[in-house]
């Protein structure tokens, strides 16, 4: 479309940004969720970019601005696909769910190493992820899967740094209690190991 | 109240800082003082440690996915157009 200055090569720009491709679509997919919808929320990413790219500040840090673009093209596609948007998975959910986790756990999470043979954790693990609220979701994955800094996290999300903190606070809070519900569903908890007290939350994943 | 329990509702000050304790070192900060009372607080020290074990699970267990072929081509293409 014709929003596009022509000073734009598209060879340097794909350059230059095609790097990122593995890390885009990995979050993308952690994103959407699925393997289509990831594909098509990078591609729109790209798109955005190169129509954009007039704006980026040679020397300044691309990889983090690409990771802005691909969250915007999230929440705008996620909010299009709700017919009523549920802003709780977007803001404001802060207070009603620190009230219910914020609970110490007396059982433990296995060490990686005692449960390196079961397989079936990388789905424990990806459901659990799966299913925090999106706001969480991101702030655990540029985090922790893509190693980001907080200050890059607050640049990427557009929000401060002190809700960064918070977010993967929380996010890690609630993936604690997911995870351990999953172990203790597979035994990988030994006897005795129950919490303090139980939550009689539904499900989430 | 009972000493645990008053001394749980202490420590909820720290356990918020215990959350981004493990990521000092990526990011540099000074938790002198964080580790000064996870040396005397047995029960802090466990929640930073399960807390660490929620993270390396994490980063061990999420697999990474695998670009689909021909994406670059798609993204080369529509740009092309574009």
């Amino acid at each position: 479309m014709a929003d596009r200055p022509d000073r734009i090569d598209p060879a340097e720009f794909e350059r230059q940004a095609l790097p990122f491709l593995e890390s885009l679509y990995n979050t993308a997919y952690r994103l959407a969720r699925n393997a289509e919808d990831a594909e098509d929320l990078v591609q729109e990413t790209y798109l955005r970019a190169y129509r954009s790219f007039d704006r980026f500040t040679p020397g300044t840090n691309l990889k983090a601005w690409l990771f802005r673009i691909l969250k915007n093209a999230f929440i705008n596609e996620y909010r299009k696909r709700r017919a009523a948007p549920r802003e709780e998975d977007f803001a404001g959910i802060e207070e009603s769910f620190e009230s219910r986790v914020d609970t110490d756990h007396v059982a433990s999470i296995p060490n990686p190493e005692e449960v390196a043979l079961a397989r079936s954790l990388d789905e424990g693990v990806q459901e659990a992820l799966d299913a925090l609220p999106a706001d969480y979701r991101m702030a655990i994955v540029l985090a922790d899967l893509e190693g980001f800094s907080y200050k890059e996290i607050a640049d990427i999300l557009e929000i401060p740094i002190g809700t960064v903190m918070s977010r993967l606070y929380r996010g890690r809070k609630q993936l604690e209690g997911q995870l351990l519900a999953y172990a203790r569903a597979h035994n990988y908890l030994g006897e005795g190991a129950e919490p303090a007290r139980r939550r009689s939350r539904a499900g989430a994943a | 109240m009972r000493e645990s329990e008053r001394t749980g509702l202490t420590c909820n000050r720290w356990r918020r800082v215990l959350f981004l304790w493990i990521d000092r070192e990526r990011e540099g900060l000074p938790f002198a003082r964080v580790e000064r009372h996870l040396g005397e607080c047995p029960h802090c020290r466990e929640r930073a440690q399960q807390v660490e074990r929620v993270v390396s699970i994490v980063r061990a267990r999420c697999r990474r996915e695998s670009v689909p072929a021909g994406l670059v081509e798609r993204i080369r293409i529509t740009i092309e157009r574009d």
